[in-house]
């Protein structure tokens, strides 16, 4: 076991440096300028010029990957053009928003993408199963951002007087401030990384309201991520209830289940005790790329409902040709991607044995 | 142990002590009060004018007094000063932050609301400064929201989530219009969106060509169609409510036979297929408040064009490679563009692509037009001004380098219970603090973007202005709502004959933020650390776009 997390850790390191190389590459492949983009759309060349100059985007391509490679190696992420902050900074104020929509997307996704495949293979060729796969691929193709809108509108505006109503966007409501879990714990003046850690985890709102014991802050922070969790945990709600139902099938069809059946066991016992256990393995792989995905790929849901994420900080850094802020934001994407891909081996070769050995 | 030796033991550590108290207290008491001490005026100044900015001296005459001693006139310098890219910060904490990080996210100034705190990516707070030097803020807190998508901030207000947001999409000024408890307001034009031609590539060399163009585009139909209500045809370069406007100049009307009669004069004739000459028109897909609907006005564009023989086909270009190549003047034949302007006088918008100074942005210098345009930067009576304004736009008229079509107009929204609410034709001057919400206690805005700092030397994103505007101050500032310079943190000026020297009095008992005391060398150091490369404080090279701007090169700059 040691073995297999050795060797699966050492190939995540030519993953990464390739991350690194194409980034840059394709950035700077990118048409635009980053001054106009930036300093401002009339700015005079002179100015524009020392613009460049002091960004270091003066120097040739190579140059510039070489003193990125020497910053990164020191742990250094740069400093973004336009927000003049460290990028490691900008990213870890982020961050929090992306985890909590990709954990209760990917808990929403779980929770009714599985039971839905799982009906959808004991009815098979009924009603149900052809109702509940028509809703997956209703859910896989549709746009994200045209999804977003309309639950928004829906939930926003036309149920905005009943029970049912949801905020159509942002993290908390306007204006509410909650305390900081170091706060009401009295931890301040708390300095240095340990504080900037506190902050960090105090950004993760539900969190903060359990560690604060505060319902409204956690009734609040919930309201907000339904409809963005709805609109991004649909594609892989779809995709898990039709691996669930496929690989369930396939295992319901084995022999192994024919003989619990024959031992006189009830259904239940035979489809979730023997069937959906068997079944999970692919579910599983499906379940870890979709968080991964979800935490790298919810540009746009952070864009429809203006959360303060790591996907909007990205795309708000490529249209203003913030080479530094989207290098650094895809190398830590591209790390925590790795990161639970990783740990989704680890797990399938814990589930499955034969794993280690190829 | 003796007594003596017990007396020594214990005695003398506390008499040291004791007396290093009497020392440091002494200390602090012969520290005069800031207030009492002596005024000692900060200046600067350039060794000369050669250093080609407009700058020449900075000085605090007294505690309330700063004189500006320029290289030349500048007609203009009375707008430039109300701009918040050029608030004015207090010396101790510009001293204490040294000009970074805390100066970006967490700013001090004097404006009617002081800031509270900042959720990255969610939302900035302020409050209501109450030591404020004019009428105190309605609502004691102002919240600033964004999101990008437009039917998102319309969802919200509809929603009751938010008081008010900016740019209301043109396909939704009806919804609005038709809720009752909503209100549209809609910003006065002050842009212009053109189809500039380069004269680097033929036939645009040909005046007759240009003008041509301008006679067959139908910009009454564009603006019918593509623009939102509060847009208007444009009859000249500059929008009517600017300074420098020239009324009742006469501008080539829709008249396709006329544009035929000159192609034919200019040798430009149609071939067997009825095509006159094929060219290409380059635009970016960025909606601006001057082209609210880039890819559909081109489309319909090249229609009108197409009916008088000229082939134009649409190239989408990125926008900061569009821009490049436009500033260029010998790549693109035909573009489409606009621009709008950071103070309300015609120079600005006229400055910027017809100045001696300025990029061939079309192709040649247009000395009739550089010339004139000049004369409107250095002279300082309004009168001279704007026969020089004239004569600009009549040669821009003549020369046609361009054809303006249509000043773009735009609109906020706000619930129909929000008092005071308004839009300022320069959209970064909406001021929040005359609105009154009788529901609650806040206003709560949302608008297209983040603000990306709220040091905005820095930035020239309306969004980032907008936020700034409502922490700092200029000397001077806006009417609410209006484009009336009107006294701000200055209560007077007096300027010279010549328009070079510009005395500022400052109005006394103003406090900070930090409840420090406005003076006049809070004002010199504010402009310095912009002015000057070499001041400690000074954010980079290249890093103050809008001061560059204003004030040509910067002292102390490295040479080009």
């Amino acid at each position: 076991m040691n073995q297999f997390v050795i060797r699966r850790l050492i190939t995540t390191i030519p993953v990464l440096f390739g991350i690194l190389v194409l980034t840059f590459v394709l950035l700077r492949a990118i048409p635009g300028d980053p001054c106009r983009a930036i300093v401002a759309e009339r700015a005079t060349e002179e100015v524009c010029d020392q613009f460049i100059e002091s960004s270091g985007l003066n120097k040739s391509i190579p140059e510039q990957f070489l003193d990125y490679l020497n910053q990164v190696a020191r742990g250094d992420l740069g400093t973004s053009f336009r927000h003049n902050r460290p990028v490691v900074d900008l990213f870890f104020e982020r961050l929090p928003t992306t985890i909590e929509l990709g954990i209760v997307a990917s808990v929403f996704a779980v929770v009714v993408g599985t039971p839905l495949g799982i009906i959808a293979a004991r009815r098979r060729a009924t009603l149900v199963d052809f109702g509940s796969m028509s809703v997956a691929a209703v859910g896989v193709s549709t746009p994200v951002f045209l999804l977003g809108l309309l639950l928004a509108y829906c939930f926003g505006v036309l149920l905005s007087d009943t029970p049912f109503a949801l905020p159509p966007s942002g993290r908390l409501t306007p204006g509410a401030f909650y305390e900081p879990f170091y706060v009401a714990w009295g931890l301040i003046p708390p300095k240095g990384e340990a504080f900037g850690f506190l902050v960090f985890l105090s950004r993760f709102h539900i969190l903060n309201a359990v560690l604060t014991v505060n319902p409204d802050l956690m009734t609040d922070a919930i309201r907000h991520l339904i409809l963005p969790a709805v609109t991004a945990g649909t594609i892989p709600l779809a995709i898990i209830s039709r691996i669930m139902r496929s690989s369930l099938l396939d295992v319901l069809s084995q022999d192994y289940i024919l003989t619990a059946r024959s031992k006189g066991l009830s259904e239940f016992t035979v489809v979730v005790g023997h069937g959906v256990r068997n079944a999970m393995l692919p579910v599983t792989t499906v379940i870890g790329l979709s968080f991964g995905s979800l935490l790298s790929g919810a540009i746009l849901t952070e864009t429809v409902f203006g959360l303060p994420g790591v996907g909007q900080l990205v795309v708000e850094g490529i249209f203003a040709r913030d080479y530094p802020v989207v290098q650094g934001s895809i190398m830590l994407l591209a790390f925590s991607f790795v990161f639970v891909n990783f740990v989704v081996d680890v797990s399938y070769a814990y589930l499955d044995p034969r794993v280690k050995l190829q | 142990m003796s007594k003596k030796r017990l007396i020594t033991i214990y005695l003398v550590p506390i008499i040291i002590v004791l007396a290093a108290l009497a020392c440091s207290s002494d200390n602090e008491a012969t520290q005069v009060p800031v207030d009492d001490a002596p005024f000692e005026g900060m200046s600067a100044s350039a060794a000369n004018c050669d250093y080609e900015g407009e700058i020449k001296s900075i000085e605090a005459l007294d505690e309330l007094t700063v004189k500006f001693t320029l290289c030349f006139p500048d007609p203009a310098f009375v707008q430039k000063v109300t701009s918040p890219a050029i608030g004015i910060l207090p010396t101790g904490y510009l001293e204490e932050t040294e000009g970074a990080d805390e100066i970006i996210t967490k700013p001090v100034g004097t404006g009617p609301y002081k800031f509270e705190r900042w959720d990255p990516g969610n939302e900035i707070v302020f409050k209501r400064h109450d030591d404020y030097w004019g009428d105190k803020a309605k609502e004691e807190t102002l919240v600033f929201r964004w999101n990008s998508e437009a039917s998102q901030r319309l969802n919200e207000l509809r929603a009751g989530s938010i008081d008010g947001m900016d740019n209301v999409s043109p396909a939704d000024f009806g919804t609005v219009e038709s809720e009752s408890d909503l209100a549209l307001y809609v910003r006065p034009s002050i842009n212009v969106a053109y189809v500039g031609m380069s004269a680097a590539f033929k036939p645009f060399d040909d005046p007759k060509v240009r003008r041509a163009v301008a006679f067959a585009i139908d910009r009454q139909r564009l603006v019918d169609n593509f623009y939102p209500p509060g847009s208007i045809i444009a009859t000249q370069f500059l929008p009517p409510s600017l300074f420098g406007y020239t009324p009742n100049l006469e501008f080539f009307r829709y008249d396709r036979v006329q544009a035929e009669k000159l192609l034919d004069n200019a040798g430009v004739l149609r071939g067997d297929d009825g095509i006159r000459f094929t060219t290409t028109m380059s635009y970016r897909d960025v909606v601006r408040s001057y082209l609210p609907q880039p890819g559909i006005v081109a489309q319909d564009i090249q229609a009108q064009l197409k009916e008088v023989g000229i082939d134009v086909k649409l190239q989408v270009m990125e926008s900061g490679a569009y821009l490049d190549a436009v500033f260029a003047g010998d790549q693109l034949p035909m573009h489409l563009l606009g621009g709008f302007v950071d103070y309300p006088d015609g120079s600005n918008l006229l400055s910027f692509l017809f100045s001696g100074t300025s990029l061939p942005v079309f192709g040649a210098k247009f000395k009739e037009i550089s010339d004139a345009v000049d004369e409107t930067n250095r002279r300082a009576d309004p009168d001279d001004r704007l026969r020089f304004f004239r004569e600009a736009n009549i040669a821009i008229r003549d020369l046609a380098p361009v054809v303006p079509f249509a000043h773009g107009g735009s609109a906020a929204a706000y619930k129909a219970s929000i008092e005071g609410a308004h839009v300022s034709p320069m959209a970064v001057f909406d001021q929040f603090a005359v609105m009154e919400d009788p529901d609650d206690d806040n206003i709560i805005w949302m608008q297209n973007a983040e603000p990306v700092g709220l040091y905005c030397a820095l930035n020239t994103d309306g969004e980032s202005l907008r936020a700034c505007s409502q922490v700092h101050e200029g000397l001077l500032a806006f009417s609410v709502g209006g484009t009336e310079v009107v006294p701000a943190l200055a209560h007077a000026f007096t300027v010279n004959e010549d328009s070079t020297e510009w005395t500022f009095e400052l109005r006394p008992g103003v406090r900070f933020h930090d409840g420090s005391l406005l003076d006049a060398n809070d004002v010199v150091l504010s402009y310095l650390v912009q002015w000057d490369v070499e001041h400690p404080f000074h954010p980079g090279p290249g890093r103050v776009p809008t001061f560059s701007a204003f004030f040509g090169r910067l002292l102390n700059a490295p040479a080009p």
